[in-house]
């Protein structure tokens, strides 16, 4: 536990760099700050990366069921993602915005580093593995592309309000944004279906009786699923661009949130126990 | 440092002597080879562009052929009233600025630092470089993207042609499928297209009351003439629409905007309106998804880049001052090694020649191999040590600047200024 400690303490160090960095660089007309802190982050990753393993190598299964785990693959995801986008698009200036918000959430994470919670052996197969982490991976698309959506109504404001200044200057054109959040909605919304389909199976799988069908993580993601749904359908079939995709996939993003953080702040749901006991399950 | 500039730029001559002045890609290598044959051991660069010819030469023996150099610049033309000249380091300073873009037309603009680099290049392929141009040319481009990259000089450009294609590309990025419309002509939005067209920009349509012309200016950008009369059909095929008609009411309307939006599926649009009076309706700006500037709101940004660069010019002329005097200073420095050089050289030189005669003295000619070189190598030190501290004080009074009176006196006490002035003469024997 000490050691993933130090690592998390680490690789929070490195983001918390990464994201005064790409802040102060924002604000300046030039200098190569946002390689810098897109380089510390990537370093920052590679922590959380020996985390995952460290833990795995422990435990004996994909680290993912604690709250600590899924906030670390979360992060690790968003990272490994943005970096890529960034090789091949000019996104860098968006680091100011993802890396402050991956570090928030890696101290939440240090915050609740616990030893391996036991797992029940009977609930646990591959698939609960692969359902979560789709629906991780799925978490990160639908971030970046909510990231993307926010920095296109911004650079769209700079451009109706005539401001033509420093933000104008270094935020990306809104076709390339425009293309990006299409990019992530698409594997997002594949990749979270499969999530789905996958919960769906495990149900089966497990022999469970029809009480989670009320679940309120069930119902939040069903929610999330719908919103994306539609974004998916109008990008797809109608071929809708510009502020209005934006806002939905703002709006599909707090569905995110309620989904993978609210739900388990607030309510009672059979995923926080799912690998222990559920009183509603068949035994 | 013996270096000489002499050129000609936008502002001491006019258009038609810088085209004569002007050498192409071809011609400037010949050029070069053509001076370093007249003066062997000078060092040359050629910098050509369409707003000015500047050519750096730099070698001892350079003050001889000051005044001929001009004539061969020339290529023979009586142009030497257009021409300025600026020597040791106002000629580094010159050079930093014209590569920082200070000295340009349109100040801030980034071509001239590849120009230079590019004559650079040519000067090195040529051969006419060598140990004054090729710091001094490496140490200008360094300066320029110092000062490209610390301070906002380059950011924002000043034209309304330019201001226009910036706008274009900070809402569209596949400039080749996106298409253009052209209302009207005019100089601007002539201007405006040209640089759309050099950005990528293949599908051009022009719509103009007058067919010939839409016909003229559509053969001229390989775009397409349309009739006028059909703009609102064409509206939802176009990307960026640049209007300037001298109609006297507005051509493009707000309902003929928002159905080709909705046509569109809100694929954004981009207007530009240089037309007075305005050619657009001001509720344009107002749809989702169209973004609309007219004349005034580019010149409004125009004005406000002028402003910001002028703050930053007190910035970048310092970076330049700085460096010019930096490098003057690490060259002095430098050339005083040669002078220390030839000190040695002297005294090694008498050493040799009393050692010589001392051996073939009666008295020491016998004497045994290593008697002989623990001699050679006490007289050495001495020699050494008697130079050690003239040395540091040469090179002390070198970066104080006072290395002037300390080269004259050296050079007068160990008798280099009558070898020097004979060197000078011979080159001017030479060709």
């Amino acid at each position: 536990m000490y050691i993933t400690l130090i690592l998390a303490i680490l690789a929070a160090g490195l983001y918390g760099l990464a994201s005064l960095f790409s802040v102060i660089f924002f604000f300046r007309a030039a200098g190569s700050g946002e390689k810098k802190s897109l380089c510390l982050a990537a370093i920052g990753a590679l922590c959380l990366v020996v985390i995952l393993t460290f833990q795995a190598f422990i435990s004996h299964h994909f680290p993912i069921f604690t709250p600590f785990g899924a906030l670390v693959f979360y992060c690790l995801s968003i990272t490994v993602i943005f970096l890529y986008v960034s090789i091949h698009h000019d996104t860098r200036s968006l680091s100011a915005m993802l890396i402050p918000y991956v570090t928030v959430l890696i101290f939440v994470a240090t915050m609740h580093v616990k030893a391996g919670q036991p797992i029940n052996p009977a609930r646990y197969s591959i698939w609960l593995d692969l359902h979560v982490l789709t629906a991780l991976v799925g978490y990160a698309l639908f971030t970046l592309a909510c990231a993307f959506a926010v920095t296109y109504l911004i650079q769209d404001r700079q451009l109706k309000r005539k401001h033509f200044g420093l933000i104008f200057q270094k935020l990306p054109a809104l076709e390339t944004l425009d293309k990006l959040i299409h990019g992530q909605i698409v594997y997002a919304f594949i990749v979270f279906t499969v999530s789905i389909l996958l919960g769906v199976v495990l149900t089966h799988m497990n022999h469970w009786q029809t009480g989670w069908l009320t679940d309120p993580k069930v119902l939040a993601t069903a929610l999330t699923w719908f919103v994306y749904g539609v974004l998916f359908y109008l990008r797809l079939n109608a071929d809708q661009h510009g502020r209005r995709m934006a806002i939905i996939t703002i709006v599909g993003f707090i569905c995110v949130l309620v989904t993978f953080f609210g739900v388990n702040m607030l309510t009672h749901s059979i995923h926080n126990i799912a690998l222990t006991d559920y009183p509603g399950m068949a035994k | 440092m013996n270096l000489v500039m002499i050129g000609i730029n936008f502002k001491s001559a006019p258009l038609e002597i810088r085209e004569k002045m002007s050498f192409k890609n071809t011609e400037i290598p010949k050029m070069l080879r053509c001076i370093k044959r007249l003066i062997p051991d000078s060092e040359v660069v050629l910098l050509s562009t369409c707003n000015r010819t500047e050519l750096y030469a730099a070698g001892p023996t350079l003050a001889a052929y000051k005044d001929s150099l001009g004539l061969i610049f020339a290529r023979g033309d009586n142009f030497e009233k257009y021409f300025y000249k600026k020597e040791n380091l106002e000629a580094v300073r010159h050079l930093f600025a014209v590569a920082s873009s200070l000295d340009s037309m349109v100040v801030g603009e980034r071509e001239i630092l590849g120009q230079v680099k590019t004559a650079y290049t040519c000067g090195l392929e040529a051969g006419t470089t060598g140990n004054i141009l090729n710091p001094l040319f490496q140490k200008a481009l360094k300066v320029a993207k110092q000062i490209q990259t610390n301070t906002d000089l380059c950011l924002g450009h000043i034209s309304v042609s330019s201001i226009a294609v910036d706008f274009v590309q900070k809402i569209f990025t596949d400039l080749p499928n996106k298409t253009a419309i052209i209302v009207g002509s005019g100089e601007t939005s002539e201007l405006t297209l040209q640089n759309l067209v050099e950005k990528g920009v293949k599908k051009v349509l022009i719509l103009n009351r007058s067919a010939d012309r839409a016909k003229l200016l559509a053969d001229k950008c390989g775009g397409k003439a349309i009739l006028f009369d059909l703009l609102d059909d064409y509206l939802p095929l176009a990307d960026i629409v640049i209007s300037s008609t001298n109609a006297p009411r507005c051509v493009i309307h707000t309902d003929a905007v928002r159905k080709a939006i909705t046509a569109r599926h809100r694929r954004p649009m981009l207007f530009i309106d240089i037309a007075v009076p305005r050619d657009i309706e001001e509720g344009v700006g107002e749809l989702e998804n169209v973004y609309l500037y007219n004349i005034d709101d580019l010149r409004e940004i125009a004005a406000e880049n002028l402003t910001k660069r002028r703050q930053v010019l007190d910035t970048a002329h310092a970076i330049i001052q700085e460096n010019a005097n930096g490098f003057a200073d690490r060259f002095r420095v430098q050339s005083f090694g040669l002078l220390i050089q030839q000190m040695e050289e002297a005294v090694n030189k008498l050493k040799e020649a009393e050692l010589a005669r001392a051996f073939s003295k009666e008295t020491l000619v016998s004497l045994p191999e290593p008697c002989r070189r623990e001699i050679e190598t006490l007289t050495h030190r001495i020699v050494n040590r008697i130079l050690a501290t003239p040395k540091i004080a040469i090179r002390q009074a070198a970066r104080n600047g006072q290395g002037e009176e300390y080269k004259k006196i050296l050079q007068h006490l160990f008798g280099f200024e009558n070898s020097e002035s004979e060197e000078t003469n011979d080159h001017k024997q030479t060709p």
